[in-house]
């Protein structure tokens, strides 16, 4: 079963706009999601969650987008710059979610909080980025949550606490009927966690594929501008040309012959696609 | 539900403390004067204060980037609207309760007189709140304050403006206010219940 579908999902912004956005997340699997700045991955998941108005289909654990309310209590969500109100404090919110979720889980969320040493009596207003950041995780972390949806959840988080997060998130993975959503621009998170990556360019899905897939599929190609020119056209997605040389992404099955080539990070084949082959 | 109106009163709690003293602080003043105005300038106070409490919640609301999460929670936009027009029936109430109370305490008017002046002042504080709340919802926080303000100053500004060209108004077609006072808050209740309602369907439309 899929955690969550996408099929043909448009979003019409002046200037920007999100078009054709389809791909399944199964069950039971970590989803990168990444793009940069702009791309449409915050347009994406706020449409998923309903924050925005979108045409297509969306399917979240099995229910429409018209219905999604009905199974909220199962999804977990941290948003960039979503939060609490200021004048509140880590226990206001305890009680605060206590009285939303039906399965609030309040050793947990208390548990949790510790362990990301977040202060019980300071008010938001004075947490950082990173401690509202900790606090929605905890907060998502502690109800029957069986899809967490995570916009940018590390950005503002220092490597240690990051580290910490993704450990988390395998933990919360453990579990069958478990699934990620996670955008992120530290790809090197992603690239420890996920099972699969779905890259989004200027609104549109460039691929949904797993991480196994993804290094099949594509490579890195070194050499001078002339070798370069030589490569079968179709092959290329992308160029960097350097001092010593060029660094080309290339699709593996479009390549002709036994040309060495190097395998291609998630980091890689997203700079060298937004980069174009121009 | 229950989550939200937590919330709100805990992020008012502390300027609702200071609004409560004031008020208590104003009620007493009132209670011992005794003075010919009666209570009526504390009535108007409450009133005031009961729009602006949720109004400040909204505000931290705004700031927090609230909504766009609380609509991740298993929460209905019609809930959210909802629990804001609960809490200005709430904080109505209180009012009017403390109102009541400082009517009697004064002693300058009998039972009746304070149980329908705080019965009005309710009614108040509901008409204010159903114009208030869909033009926020509308417009958020920042921009709504000026359309609020221009509300309020505009009949003030009307009612100057004739007495300057002595038009004198209509005196009610001889039936006596006193007569109709006791309806006004039901007609402000009607229009509460209306103002959700709008409220409800401006809110579906928006996006965060």
């Amino acid at each position: 079963m899929n955690a969550l579908e996408l099929k043909n999902v448009g979003k019409a912004y002046k200037g920007f706009s999100l078009k054709d956005v389809s791909f399944d997340l199964p069950e039971g699997y970590i989803m990168g999601f990444i793009g940069e700045n702009g791309a449409g991955k915050s347009t994406t998941i706020k449409a998923i969650l309903g924050l925005v108005h979108s045409e297509g289909d969306i399917c979240v654990l099995g229910r429409d987008k018209k219905e999604i309310t009905a199974v909220k209590e199962h999804i977990g969500v941290v948003l960039e710059e979503a939060t609490f109100p200021d004048q509140l404090n880590l226990l206001d919110v305890e009680s605060i979610l206590r009285g939303v979720y039906k399965t609030w889980d309040q050793a947990r969320f208390l548990a949790l909080t510790d362990t990301f040493r977040l202060d019980r009596k300071k008010k938001i207003k004075d947490y950082s980025r990173g401690m509202k950041m900790k606090l929605a995780l905890a907060a998502a972390l502690s109800h029957d949550s069986r899809l967490l949806i995570l916009d940018e959840p590390t950005a503002g988080l220092d490597p240690v606490v990051r580290d910490e997060v993704l450990d988390m998130l395998l933990e919360f993975i453990q579990q069958p009927d478990h699934t990620v959503l996670i955008s992120s621009h530290i790809i090197s998170d992603l690239e420890r966690v996920c099972d699969y990556v779905t890259f989004i360019h200027e609104g549109r899905i460039l691929f949904s594929m797993s991480k196994e897939a993804l290094s099949e599929e594509f490579g890195i190609f070194h050499g001078g501008e002339a070798e370069v020119a030589a490569l079968p056209r179709e092959a290329l997605c992308g160029l960097r040309r350097g001092k010593f040389g060029c660094e080309a992404l290339v699709r593996r099955n479009c390549m002709r012959g036994n040309i060495p080539l190097e395998p291609a990070g998630i980091e890689d084949i997203m700079v060298l696609f937004v980069k174009g082959v121009n | 539900m229950r989550g939200l109106l937590k919330k709100d009163l805990k992020s008012l709690a502390q300027q609702g403390r200071v609004g409560v003293l004031l008020l208590v602080f104003y009620a007493v003043l009132f209670a011992l004067g005794g003075n010919e105005m009666g209570s009526s300038p504390l009535m108007g106070m409450m009133a005031m204060l009961s729009v602006l409490f949720p109004i400040t919640a909204l505000s931290y609301d705004e700031k927090a980037h609230w909504d766009r999460y609380a609509l991740t929670m298993p929460i209905s936009r019609n809930m959210l609207v909802g629990a804001k027009y609960l809490l200005s029936l709430l904080i109505s109430l209180l009012c009017a309760l403390l109102s009541l109370a400082a009517g009697l305490l004064s002693g300058a008017s009998p039972l009746g007189d304070a149980l329908l002046l705080s019965w009005v002042m309710a009614g108040v504080a509901l008409f204010l709140a159903a114009i208030t709340y869909p033009i926020y919802f509308k417009l958020g926080v920042e921009k709504a304050r000026f359309v609020f303000m221009a509300v309020f100053l505009t009949p003030t500004i009307l009612l100057l403006i004739l007495q300057q060209m002595n038009v004198t108004l209509p005196s009610g077609g001889g039936v006596q206010i006193e007569h109709i006072l006791p309806f006004l808050p039901l007609a402000a209740l009607a229009l509460f219940a209306a103002s959700y309602l709008l409220s409800c369907r401006i809110y579906a439309k928006k996006e965060f």
